[in-house]
């Protein structure tokens, strides 16, 4: 190999290009020496990605014996061709990289969980239901940066609980009548298996939403129910009302979701034989086996929540210690299905505390748990609580201590059912707060059962108008002010503003809650529309309220799909983007809910 | 003149919370007040009616359209409704929805506590539940001028002059019949309530998709005073 190439000065492009272009022969020159030089071209070279050979060639002008830069007449490239086989050392910049790494691993795991997942049906002999009410992916991805900066991590690269679930799939969560659903619709759809309208709980979509008389013949059967009758141990945990829409779905029957005691209900309609969704919680066991000849179930093993005031009478004799209002109890029929629900399951236990709470034994075999007269606190709010509120995720692991003393298994949903009400409200801070504690309840979940014969599935109902905008840089707060790449000082909009990274397409807007006593009468005020100068603002505390386009009195829910997570048998069936009502049939498969029920009833 | 400042406050503060007359208090605790508020800037005058509703731990303002009510808990939070009278509906709200600091006396009594605390007691007359103190209050902002019933815990009068804005609150009627008070706080219980949380949930109630979709921009005539004399009003954002 001819190594002169030290001896060739590179000389500008332009004096190059004119040589090239230049038409004198001098091969005609026959007094000068052809010169050829071939150099060796490294793989990864500009010229050849796998390296060849480049040879010059031109005659000795000069007659110095090397071919001098000016003396170039050729140039020739040949490369090498492509590789047949990588070696270690080609790959080592990809084999080296921990992204690669970690998702080369995260491969070889998922095909052992498609091997081992249990696909036959019926192998699972617990089911839970996790939902977050309002949970929509961009309140996902931002409750997980939120997790993980608050454990002291960037964010972006945390794994919220069930994010770790081998399945995940989308559900489509639109209504029969409605392109934006509601969570009476959806719940219905995911543990029914039905699609229905909005604002309907239980019923198919022939029903008309406030007619009572609608109601006959569309009743649904609802995988709770079956797996009651199947003689599993059922329990309902939420941190809404126990007569919420989400809750509700599980055990009522009724055309529209705010019929949660007598007194919402119009006087026709209880006249007519409807029953307000309390009544029918408390009535469950009862109404149940009056649907099936024969049928003799033992009710729901364990009800945590809130909503105490739509099963008290309004009377102020009634109150409880917990009691806001002057007078808690929203009944005006006298009934308090509190001491009828006592009277039915003399060995019950009724709690309306944390103290009440910490007491229920694991081997309690009935607990009717009510928390608060509404809705109960926001996981960041418990302490402000009068008589104390247990957490979702303590809930959740209370209910499975109780529910899984029964041999055939349990059936067990739990919602978190204030995500949706810090959106509604344009709080990011409670709505992602909120989130993380539900991931917190999925981690006990996983914890406490065997994943070999319990298929958990958490999901949403449906998505809120909540966005995740603008260019912050990695690591940047999720509830701060957009500051970009290479930056310690906050992106200014058009209008030589900061904004935040996120915020609502809709709602109040802006306003800040803070210690403020100015701030004290903002709950107030109308909607802010447009920007507001948030440069001397904490955006990051918990009192802030995002931005939003349009003003609205209260933010909306948003129609796009929402994330469903799962693990355990039958898990494999939740992947691809289906109908909502899906999550029904994935439950049904993997625990065989009506071929155990149909065989009690058919008995 | 400084010394006598002092024994002033000393005094009232003995009369305030020291030898209250319990009978007093009593009927203080359950009473209808009804209020002129008047309003002046330069050559622009306007009036409005404020009627102040207690029962016990409960307050209540009282406008054209709209009755806020606040329920003073047990952990000393405070727990505001908001009434639409024409609509016979309410929106409940949790301290929560609000924000942390809230002032009980200046929404009790219109005048936050602190404030009368910090008062100049000018003169003294009448005696037991009619006694009434004139107080002052000024500093370089603000002139407050105001005619205390001590025992009942009740605005007479309210002056406050800010440069060329003055405001004028004026005790037109009281009343502490039990039955009344009774009745109407029990009315205003009967309206349908929706809690806050729940509005964005009802867009298929008429009431609330006109809340979801148009906001409530009617204004309660709420008038009431913190620590500092400043306003704390339901318009206009204070930043
Ligand atoms: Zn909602």
């Amino acid at each position: 190999m001819v190594t002169k190439m030290n001896k060739i000065k590179l000389l500008p492009l332009a004096i190059l290009t004119s040589l090239t272009g230049c038409s004198i022969d001098f091969s005609t020159d026959s007094d000068n020496e052809t010169l050829t030089v071939a150099t060796q071209l490294e793989v990864g070279s500009e010229l050849c990605i796998n390296g060849g050979t480049q040879t010059l060639s031109g005659d000795d002008t000069n007659d110095n014996g090397e071919l001098d830069a000016d003396e170039i007449e050729d140039t020739k490239v040949e490369c090498n061709a492509p590789e047949t086989s990588l070696s270690s050392e080609q790959l080592a910049s990809l084999t080296n990289n921990q992204w690669f790494k970690d998702a080369q691993a995260k491969v070889s795991s998922s095909q052992t969980n498609r091997e081992t997942v249990a696909k036959e049906s019926g192998k699972a002999k617990n089911v839970i239901l996790f939902v977050g009410d309002g949970m929509g992916v961009s309140t996902v991805t931002a409750a997980r940066i939120f997790a993980g900066q608050l454990n002291g991590k960037q964010g972006e690269e945390h794994q919220l609980s069930f994010e770790m679930m081998p399945y995940s799939g989308f559900a489509k969560t639109y209504n029969v009548d409605a392109q934006t659903p509601d969570s009476a619709g959806t719940m219905t759809a995911m543990i029914s298996g039905v699609k229905t309208d909005v604002g309907v709980i239980g019923v198919a979509e022939g029903v008309e939403r406030g007619d009572c008389a609608s109601v006959d013949g569309q009743e649904l059967v609802t995988a709770l129910e079956l797996a009651e009758i199947a003689g599993k141990s059922t329990g309902i945990v939420t941190t809404a009302r126990i007569t919420h829409a989400t809750p509700a779905a599980t055990y009522a029957k009724s055309p529209d979701r705010n019929w949660e005691d007598n007194d919402d209900m119009p006087q026709t309609a209880i006249d007519a034989g409807c029953e307000d969704i309390a009544a029918q919680l408390v009535n469950f066991e009862a109404n149940l086996e009056a649907r099936f000849s024969g049928l003799d179930v033992n009710g729901i093993e364990v009800v945590m929540g809130g909503g105490r005031r739509h099963f008290l009478p309004k009377d102020a004799a009634f109150n409880s210690a917990d009691a806001v209002s002057s007078v808690e109890g929203d009944r005006t029929d006298s009934r308090d299905l509190t001491a009828e629900w006592q009277t039915q399951y003399p060995q019950g236990t009724y709690v309306m505390d944390k103290t009440g709470f910490d007491a229920i034994a694991t081997d309690a075999s009935k607990v009717f748990a009510l928390f608060n007269e509404s809705h109960m606190q926001y996981e960041a709010d418990r302490a402000n609580d009068i008589a104390g509120e247990p957490s979702l995720s303590e809930m959740t692991a209370k209910a499975i201590d109780i529910l899984d003393n029964n041999d055939n298994g349990f059936f067990l949903t739990v919602e978190s059912g204030r995500i949706d009400h810090a959106h509604h409200a344009g709080n990011a801070y409670n709505a992602l707060n909120d989130t993380v504690e539900l991931a917190k309840a999925v981690q006990v979940a996983i914890d406490n059962t065997n994943a070999e014969e319990t298929l958990i599935i958490v999901t949403a109902d449906h998505s809120h108008v909540f966005t995740i905008a603008g260019y912050p840089k990695r690591g940047n707060p999720i509830l701060g002010k957009v500051v970009p790449v290479g930056s310690d000082e906050p992106s200014l909009a058009d209008d030589g503003m900061p904004y935040t990274t996120v915020g609502y397409t809709n709602g109040l807007g802006f306003r800040d809650l803070g210690d403020e006593t100015d701030a004290e009468m903002s709950y107030l005020e109308p909607a802010v529309t447009g920007r507001v100068d948030l440069t001397g603002v904490d955006t990051q505390a918990p009192g802030f309220h995002q931005e939003s386009l349009v003003p609205l009195g209260s933010e909306t829910h948003a129609g796009e799909d929402v994330g469903v997570y799962a693990s355990g048998p039958g898990a494999h069936l939740v992947t691809g983007t289906n109908e909502q009502s899906l999550i029904f049939h994935v439950m049904d498969f993997a625990s065989d809910l009506v071929s155990s029920a149909d065989a009690v009833v058919t008995e | 003149m400084k010394k006598l400042i002092t024994i002033a406050v000393m005094l009232v503060s003995n009369h305030l919370y020291a030898n209250t007359n319990s009978s007093c208090v009593q009927s203080s605790s359950q009473i209808k007040a009804q209020y002129q508020i008047t309003e002046s800037q330069q050559n622009h005058q306007q009036s409005r009616e404020l009627t102040l509703w207690r029962n016990g731990e409960q307050v209540a303002h009282q406008s054209d359209n709209i009755v806020e009510l606040w329920q003073h808990l047990k952990n000393n939070q405070i727990r505001p409704i908001r009434y639409f009278t024409e609509h016979k509906r309410g929106i409940e709200y949790q301290p929560s929805e609000v924000t942390g600091k809230q002032s009980w006396s200046a929404k009790y009594q219109l005048l936050d506590k602190k404030l009368i605390d910090k008062m100049k007691l000018v003169s003294e007359q009448g005696q037991g539940c009619d006694k009434s103190q004139l107080l002052e209050f000024a500093d370089k902002n603000i002139k407050i001028k105001v005619n205390w019933l001590p025992e009942l815990q009740l605005a007479q009068s309210i002056q406050i002059s800010q440069g060329q804005y003055a405001r004028e609150i004026k005790l037109l009627s009281k009343n502490t019949d039990k039955t009344l008070i009774n009745q109407q706080f029990k009315q205003w219980d009967l309206y349908q309530t929706t809690d806050y949380a729940d509005v964005g949930d009802n867009e298929n109630d008429p009431f609330l998709a006109k809340m979801i979709n148009q906001g409530f921009i009617e204004h309660g005539a709420t008038g009431f005073y913190n620590q500092n004399g400043e306003m704390l009003q339901g318009h206009g954002h204070h930043h």
